[in-house]
């Protein structure tokens, strides 16, 4: 006897995502796939007419958006009050300003140089809020929003609402990763070196929940790879913390990549308590710290 | 103004900066996280719906032309003996890396 394992790669996101299935229904996958598109299409910052760069241009305080541009700011202030402030979704000047004025492919070295950082702190997000019955969200005109890693999280876990009824099934939305199935059987989780060579530094499993990976070691430019596009709110500087990668376990890919950034953006003394469900944290002396993670979280 | 008045002014206009904040945090994890389900469930319950008109138009497909679409299948380890068992596949490994 055989069973089908399908697996559809596609480009969105800013690199290629990948959704499995092991049985089941594979128009379940398509459907997934559309979610996702759907979500890039919205919710990129490098096309102009995407609803994120029209919402970014509006000079209106109150702007009229779609439901999915709701989410994505009910989102993006939640990340910020869960937080205090480390994962602020209106750094989009600060990422500019540190030289990512456009995607790149993160295998490939950049050659932007940055400007001047604003070293200024900030706290936009305390400045977002949605109405919901009117559809509207509200913010000082002028705030940009940047999709980044809560883009992705938000796709994953869109995208796995469209297979929680089959078998088995995950989603990798560019490391940040949404698993499960009826059938209820660990998948096994790799987590690679931040150096960038595939190799694997731990090993978790996971029947129903998420992994994201936050880190400094990628897209990265300048001589040395100091400039990143990981921001710190609090210096509006790209990080400098002695955390050059985290990986998080959560229930869902918004709160592992919350919970990833918050912990690198926290310096090794305080990862682990952003970590409750496990992780992996690796410090830039090469250190691996893990704490384990099996089954769902 | 006296320079001492002036540093308690600041100091007072830090704490209750500080105060705010940690007030606006609280409101906004559960005012936002109650606002974030809501949300999602709809936004859900909407593309249910979409995705329901579309598959009854034939519109779904597996294989799409900006994209790569692999099938294929792998054997049961007890192939010779499952027959009338339905198997049960094993979940493939994932990796998880910066991007």
């Amino acid at each position: 006897m055989t069973v089908a394992l399908d697996t559809l790669s596609f480009p969105a996101l800013g690199g290629t995502v990948r959704i499995l299935t092991e049985g089941g229904d594979p128009d379940a996958a398509a459907r997934a796939r559309e979610s996702v598109l759907d979500l890039h299409r919205r919710l990129t910052r490098f096309e102009a007419d995407s609803e994120l760069c029209r919402v970014n241009r509006d000079p209106r305080d109150r702007v009229p958006v779609g439901h999915l541009m709701l989410v994505f700011a009910a989102a993006a202030h939640w990340a910020g009050a869960m937080t205090g402030g480390l994962v602020d979704a209106t750094l989009l000047d600060e990422v500019e300003r540190a030289g990512y004025v456009e995607s790149f492919d993160p295998d490939a070295a950049a050659t932007w140089h940055a400007g001047p950082p604003s070293g200024q702190p900030k706290d936009g997000w305390l400045d977002i809020a949605v109405d919901v019955e009117r559809s509207l969200l509200i913010r000082p005109p002028g705030l940009r929003l940047d999709s980044g890693g809560i883009g992705k999280g938000l796709a994953a876990d869109l995208a796995a609402e469209l297979l929680q009824r089959q078998p088995s099934w995950g989603i990798d939305c560019l490391g940040d990763l949404r698993v499960g199935g009826t059938n209820r059987l660990p998948r096994r989780i790799d987590v690679t070196s931040p150096d960038g060579d595939g190799s694997v530094i731990a090993v978790g499993s996971l029947i129903d929940g998420a992994v994201a990976t936050s880190g400094t070691t990628r897209r990265s430019w300048g001589d040395r790879g100091e400039a990143h596009h990981l921001i710190d709110p609090r210096t509006g500087r790209p990080s400098d913390t002695d955390v050059v990668q985290v990986t998080a376990v959560a229930p869902t890919a918004l709160e592992a990549e919350v919970r990833a950034k918050a912990a690198l953006l926290s310096g090794a003394a305080r990862a682990f308590e952003w970590l409750p469900d496990g992780g992996v944290v690796v410090g830039r002396d090469g250190r691996i710290e893990t704490a384990e993670f099996d089954a769902a979280p | 103004m006296d320079e001492k008045l002036a540093k308690r002014i600041r100091a007072q206009a830090r704490i209750e900066a500080k105060k705010r904040k940690v007030g606006a945090i609280r409101r906004g994890v559960a005012v936002m996280a109650t606002a974030l389900t809501a949300l999602f469930g709809g936004l859900l319950i909407a593309r249910s719906a979409d995705q329901q008109t579309q598959s009854s138009a034939g519109t779904s497909d597996l294989a799409s032309s900006d994209g790569q679409s692999s099938s294929f299948e792998f054997d049961d380890e007890n192939e010779s003996e499952s027959q009338g068992v339905v198997a049960v596949p094993q979940p493939t490994p994932m990796t998880t890396s910066q991007s």
